[in-house]
C-alpha cells in the first residue's frame, strides 16, 4: 500500500513536471549571476584572510544569545546540585529536678489526676543484675537468656582457620633490641 | 457487458493485445511514478536543509518579520546555490577548456559536438510510416520505430564525447541544485508566513474572557 501510495504522489509530482522544469530554467538563468557575485565575495573574503564562507551577522548574534542561554542554564543547574549547607542544631536537653515540687494539674482536663506526685518522679524498682534466681520485675523465676544457645554454632573441625604471619610493616623501622629506642637513639 | 465475459469471448490476438497493453501502462506507471517520486524526495530533503539554516536564527528572535526572514533566507540560500553549483560550474569549465584547446589544435570551430556525440547511440526513424497513426485525431505510437542508425565511435570525435558528456552531467547537476533552490525558497516562503502567524483565525473573544468572581468574606463571629 505504501508502495502504491509512493507511486501515485510521484505520478503528481510527474505530472507537475512541466511547471517545474519552467521554474528551473527561470533560476538557472537567475542562478548565473548569483554564482558570480558569490564568487567575488569568496575570492574577497579568501584575500582578506579570512574564511571563505564566514557567518553571517544574523547566525553569529543567534549563536551568541543561545551560548549566553546555554551558560546561565549551565550555571542554574550546578547551583543546584551544589551540597547544601547542614546547620546544626545543639539540641538542649532540660531534665525535671526530682526535687522541685511539681505544679498541681489545672482543673478541667479529664483523666489527670489532681493530686501531684510527692517525690516528682516515682521510684522504679531496681533493675536485676541477671543472678538467676532473683525476681526479674517482681516475677520469681530464672533471668531470660540473651541469647538462645541453639542458635550458637557448633566449632567445625574440619574446617581449620589459619591465621596470616603478620608481615612486618615497612614503613616503620623494627625495634631494635639492645634497648634503644626507635629512632635509635641511645 | 461484464469485461471478464468480453476479455473470454475475445480471440486470441485481442487478448494479448489486451495484455500487452496492460503491461505497458504498468511500466509507464513504474517509470513516471519513478521519477516524480525522486523529485518529491529531492523537494522533501532541500525543505529540510532550509528549516536547519534558519534554525538558529529563528529560535534565537534575531529575526522577527517575514520581511526579514525571507531576506536572511535568500542570502542563505544564494550562498548554498553557490556551494552547490560549485562543481558542476568546475566541470562545465573542464570541459570548455577541453574544447577550446582541442580547437585551438586542429582548428575545428563549426563541428557540431552535440551532433558527433549522438553517433554513439542508435538513432529511430519516427517519421516512417505506420509508426505513428491518428486515433481520433490524437498522434499515437502504433509501431516500433525501425532504427535508422547504429552506434557508432569515431576516434577523432572523442574530444567531442569527452565534452558532450562534461556538459551533460554539469547541466543535469546544475538543474537539480537549481530544483534544491527553489524547493529552499519554497519552503523558507512558507515558514515566514507560519513563524510569525497573527491570525485571528481561530480566535473567540467571548470564550477569551476569563471572570474571577470574588471571594466570599469569612463569617464573623
Amino acid at each position: 500500500m505504501t508502495f502504491l501510495k509512493w507511486f501515485g504522489w510521484g505520478i503528481l509530482w510527474a505530472l507537475l513536471l512541466p511547471f517545474l522544469l519552467v521554474a528551473i530554467a527561470l533560476v538557472a538563468v537567475l542562478g548565473v549571476p548569483i554564482f558570480f557575485v558569490e564568487l567575488v565575495i569568496m575570492i574577497v573574503h579568501f584575500f582578506r584572510g579570512e574564511k571563505c564562507f564566514p557567518l553571517f551577522e544574523e547566525d553569529k548574534k543567534a549563536l551568541d544569545l543561545i551560548q549566553q542561554s546555554l551558560d546561565a542554564q549551565r550555571a542554574k543547574e550546578a547551583g543546584e546540585t551544589e551540597p547544601k549547607s547542614q546547620n546544626v542544631y545543639v539540641q538542649q536537653n532540660y531534665y525535671m529536678n526530682p526535687q522541685a515540687p511539681i505544679p498541681p494539674v489545672p482543673p478541667g482536663i479529664p483523666g489527670a489526676s489532681q493530686t501531684p506526685y510527692p517525690q516528682g518522679i516515682p521510684q522504679q524498682p531496681p533493675y536485676p543484675q541477671g543472678i538467676p534466681g532473683q525476681p526479674y520485675y517482681g516475677q520469681p523465676g530464672p533471668l531470660p537468656p540473651a541469647v538462645n544457645p541453639a542458635q550458637i554454632p557448633a566449632p567445625n573441625p574440619t574446617k581449620v582457620v589459619e591465621e596470616e604471619p603478620q608481615k612486618p610493616k615497612l614503613n616503620q623501622f623494627p625495634a631494635a633490641d639492645d634497648g634503644n629506642d626507635e629512632r635509635g637513639e641511645s | 457487458m461484464n469485461p471478464f465475459v468480453l476479455f473470454a469471448s475475445s480471440n486470441e490476438t485481442d487478448r494479448r493485445a489486451l495484455i500487452i497493453g496492460i503491461v505497458i501502462l504498468l511500466v509507464l506507471f513504474l517509470i513516471i511514478g519513478l521519477i516524480g517520486g525522486a523529485l518529491r524526495f529531492l523537494f522533501l530533503r532541500q525543505s529540510d536543509r532550509a528549516e536547519g539554516m534558519i534554525n538558529n536564527v529563528v529560535r534565537a528572535h534575531v529575526v522577527n518579520t517575514p520581511k526579514e526572514l525571507k531576506r536572511f533566507g535568500f542570502r542563505k540560500n544564494a550562498r548554498a546555490l553557490f556551494r552547490d553549483t560549485l562543481w558542476p560550474f568546475l566541470i562545465a569549465f573542464v570541459g570548455m577548456l577541453v574544447w577550446i584547446i582541442e580547437n585551438i589544435a586542429v582548428a575545428r570551430w563549426g563541428d557540431n559536438i552535440f551532433a558527433d556525440f549522438a553517433d554513439l547511440f542508435f538513432w529511430f526513424d519516427w517519421g516512417a510510416e505506420g509508426v505513428i497513426v491518428k486515433f481520433f485525431g490524437l498522434p499515437i505510437i502504433a509501431a516500433f520505430p525501425p532504427v535508422s542508425h547504429n552506434p557508432e565511435f569515431h576516434l577523432e570525435h572523442l574530444c567531442h564525447y569527452i565534452e558532450c558528456f562534461l556538459f551533460i552531467v554539469a547541466i543535469v547537476w546544475y538543474a537539480v541544485a537549481c530544483q534544491g533552490f527553489i524547493a529552499r525558497m519554497v519552503r523558507i516562503d512558507n515558514l515566514a508566513h507560519s513563524i510569525f502567524d497573527s491570525s485571528l483565525k481561530d480566535f473567540k473573544a467571548q470564550e477569551d474572557i476569563h471572570v474571577t468572581p470574588e471571594k466570599p468574606l469569612p463569617p464573623s463571629e
